[in-house]
């Protein structure tokens, strides 16, 4: 018996309208910090989108009807953060792997301690502008060893549970160094949009 | 440590961090913006009017790409026409061409005129030919596309 499933149906550009106004404060707040950490990670690289613009590309897209809202299958609110995300998601190859490590080299003759600054090629500028980035956050939590130790984790792109299993923490434990470092960055708005 | 660039390993963070934001319960969210002095119906109130204005600009683009549109195919018909042949005799062979080469549109044309094609005077082929353009049905006769 083939499995029965709801057909996905696209918003009406009425319905995006009303489900702009019909958004809660919180819900905002969420989208705006949502938006705040995808567009501080592009505005870094140097990827061209406006960070204070994601949110608003990311209706207009869907007004547009370049994204689709799957109103049945999909909250607004989380359609919106899986837009932003897409929008955010590329990184484009020349600044994976190998080829950055070489493109950092030419701008720092300092190796990865030093903050280069101007010259080289865009996308040197591009991995100088992301470690310089790197090692603002650290500094901002340079009392706090554990947040370190997490932050060194996320940026192995390893999961929650794959965190407390590497650092031995328990889920709290880890709940509780998510909060300060939240908090931190929350608490350091330099670099916000 | 792995050889992820440092661009990976910014774009990692900042990757984690908006998923949680994404994840976080509304608690959380109200805990946040307490302890950061963010003020949410303010917060709110902004962003809203920000995302209706976002609204507003995709609508006035979709009406200045749909006036685009329409003066495009205005324009394309415009050079469709204006290389229809001047003489009568001319004209009057052209639909002929196309009539032979498309029997299928045979019968609009005599729907447009309600005679027979023989029957036609210059005034109904001057009639029929600038429809015919505007259905690209001259083109390969006029060497278009």
């Amino acid at each position: 018996m083939p499995k029965v499933t709801a057909a996905t149906v696209d918003a009406t550009p009425a319905e995006i309208e009303a489900a702009i106004a019909a958004l809660s404060d919180v819900d905002i707040a969420r989208l705006v910090k949502v938006r705040d950490f995808f567009a501080y990670k592009l505005r870094a690289l140097g990827l061209g989108v406006e960070g204070k613009d994601l949110l608003q590309e990311a209706i207009t897209r869907t007004y547009a009807g370049d994204r689709h809202w799957k109103k049945n299958k999909v909250s607004f609110v989380k359609h919106l953060e899986e837009t932003m995300r897409s929008i955010a998601s590329h990184v484009p190859d020349e600044l994976k792997g190998g080829i950055v490590v070489r493109a950092a080299e030419d701008v720092s003759p300092r190796g990865r301690e030093g903050v280069p600054v101007g010259g080289g090629t865009p996308d040197s500028r591009r991995v100088a502008s992301a470690r310089e980035q790197l090692a603002a956050i650290r500094k901002t939590f340079a009392d706090d060893v554990e947040v370190l130790m997490v932050l060194e984790q996320m940026e192995e792109e390893k999961s929650g549970p794959e965190i407390q299993r590497e650092l031995g923490i328990t889920e709290n434990d880890y709940e509780t160094i998510m909060l300060r470092l939240r908090r931190g960055i929350d608490r350091d708005k330099g670099w916000r949009v | 440590m792995s050889q992820r660039s440092d661009p990976e390993r910014l774009a990692a963070v900042m990757n984690a961090l908006a998923e949680r934001a994404a994840g976080a319960t509304d608690q959380e969210i109200r805990d946040d913006a307490e302890a950061a002095g963010v003020d949410l119906r303010a917060q709110g109130a902004r962003v809203r009017a920000a995302l209706a204005d976002a609204v507003l600009r995709a609508k006035k683009q979709r009406l200045l790409d749909a006036a685009e549109q329409h003066k495009r195919a205005v324009a394309a018909l415009g050079q469709r026409t204006a290389r229809l042949p001047v003489a009568p005799a001319t004209r009057r062979a052209l639909v002929a061409r196309v009539i032979a080469r498309r029997p299928e549109t045979r019968q609009q044309v005599l729907t447009l005129q309600h005679r027979e094609f023989e029957e036609f005077t210059d005034r109904d082929v001057d009639s029929v030919l600038p429809q015919l353009a505007a259905l690209g049905l001259l083109d390969d006769e006029l060497g278009e596309e």
